[in-house]
């Protein structure tokens, strides 16, 4: 009996056991099904996505058609700006070109007036021939003021002699005494500007001689400019050969 | 109008061009250049003058000689050349040249102030020129007298007259130590 007993608490023992996860499961399954969505709402938002995705490629297609329009025009306005700048270029390159020609053509006309300039070296040498002709003739002048010089002191002593003679002969020689002292007066006179002839002609050598060197050295500063001014002619036509 | 600065400057140039073109060679330690006082006193006979100029002003350099035996010997011994063999021209034209060279190197000097300057050729004239001096308006007349322990005293004459202000600085010790070649051209 008490093992019937016991085999009936054991047969309960293990229904409960084996009933109690079977109840857990069952509990967590209701739990589950109760926070699953339904068949309809499900149906709803896929219809309501595939509306929103339908908007949006619409929405993706007119922006891309606007976006190609917009890249057509910039096309059409790129090409445009290539042929405005095309054409700009063309008469710049024309015009530089004209220019180009214009300054060789003055760089022409500077080199021929500085070949032309430097024709006055000519002028120069002739102004020193003339110089050299000039102190030849201060020379000539200062030989026959020399010579001139003698003479008049020759005329003194004479005069000297003369009136020496005149005043051995007494009485009878008064008047040749009077003409022998105006000799002497005359004879002096000469002198004196004899002397003062002398004195001009060495101014006139001292300023001639610098004069015609100042014209000289003024000459050739003139043409160290002009040669100078050529160089650079030279050097702008060579820079503008090398860019052209 | 020449400041005090420029008169120095010229002086200052000259000075050094004297003693680099009228000094034979070896005798360059004796050399002196100093001020004189007066161009009346001097004794020689013969004037070489040069100008150099340019549109500001004109510098006249008169260098004094004698021809006599003394004056031979110094341009025979600068010009490297036998006493004996020097004709009366060969002279003339030494004594012309040391002139030339002397007004080369000051022209060449002037040249770093000035940039359009000239120099004439050397003419020779009586020393008796010199008392008339003062009728070619300068501003600035300055006389030297150079030293050589075996050649006779030079004497040379600097006239300066301008057309405009001038000022330049020359420092004498850079103008001293640059007493190079004379380029010829």
């Amino acid at each position: 009996m008490s093992t019937m007993v016991n085999q009936m608490l054991f047969l309960l023992v293990g229904v409960l056991l084996s009933g109690l996860p079977l109840l857990w499961l069952l509990r967590r399954r209701v739990v589950r099904m109760r926070d699953m969505v339904g068949k309809e709402q499900v149906n709803l938002l896929q219809h309501n996505v595939q509306e929103v995705l339908a908007q949006q490629q619409e929405g993706f297609a007119a922006q891309q058609q606007e976006l190609e329009a917009l890249r057509h025009e910039n096309d059409q306005r790129l090409a445009s700006t290539q042929r405005e700048t095309e054409t700009v270029v063309a008469q710049l390159s024309a015009k530089n070109s004209t220019n180009f020609a214009r300054v060789l053509e003055n760089c022409d006309a500077s080199q021929e007036t500085i070949t032309n300039l430097l024709g006055l070296m000519r002028t120069f040498e002739r102004w020193h021939d003339d110089m050299n002709v000039l102190i030849q003739h201060n020379r000539e002048m200062h030989r026959k003021n020399d010579e001139f010089a003698l003479i008049v002191n020759q005329v003194i002593i004479v005069a000297l002699n003369a009136s020496i003679e005149a005043a051995r002969a007494g009485s009878h020689g008064r008047g040749f005494a009077v003409v022998a002292s105006e000799v002497r007066d005359l004879a002096q006179r000469a002198e004196k500007l004899s002397k003062s002839y002398r004195s001009n002609l060495y101014q006139n050598d001292l300023i001639t001689t610098t004069t015609f060197q100042d014209l000289q050295a003024g000459g050739k500063m003139i043409i160290g400019a002009i040669t100078g001014l050529d160089l650079i002619n030279k050097k702008t036509k060579e820079a503008l050969a090398l860019a052209a | 109008m020449l400041s005090q600065s420029a008169k120095d400057g010229f002086d200052t140039l000259l000075m050094q061009s004297l003693k680099t073109s009228l000094t034979p060679s070896g005798e360059e330690s004796g050399v002196m250049v100093i001020a004189a006082e007066d161009a009346e006193a001097i004794a020689d006979s013969q004037i070489v003058v040069l100008t150099v100029s340019s549109y500001l002003f004109r510098a006249m350099v008169m260098f004094y000689f004698t021809p006599n035996a003394d004056t031979r010997a110094h341009f025979a011994r600068l010009n490297h050349l036998e006493l004996d063999a020097m004709s009366e021209q060969t002279f003339m034209d030494a004594i012309a040249e040391g002139g030339n060279l002397c007004c080369g190197i000051l022209n060449r000097d002037l040249g770093n102030f000035f940039p359009h300057i000239g120099m004439s050729t050397p003419n020779v004239i009586d020393k008796q020129c010199a008392s008339y001096l003062q009728k070619l308006n300068c501003e600035h007349i300055q006389h030297f007298a150079v030293e050589m322990p075996q050649s006779p005293r030079f004497y040379v004459s600097l006239c300066v007259s301008t057309y405009a202000d001038i000022d330049f600085e020359v420092d004498a010790n850079a103008a001293a130590s640059e007493t190079g070649e004379l380029e010829l051209f």
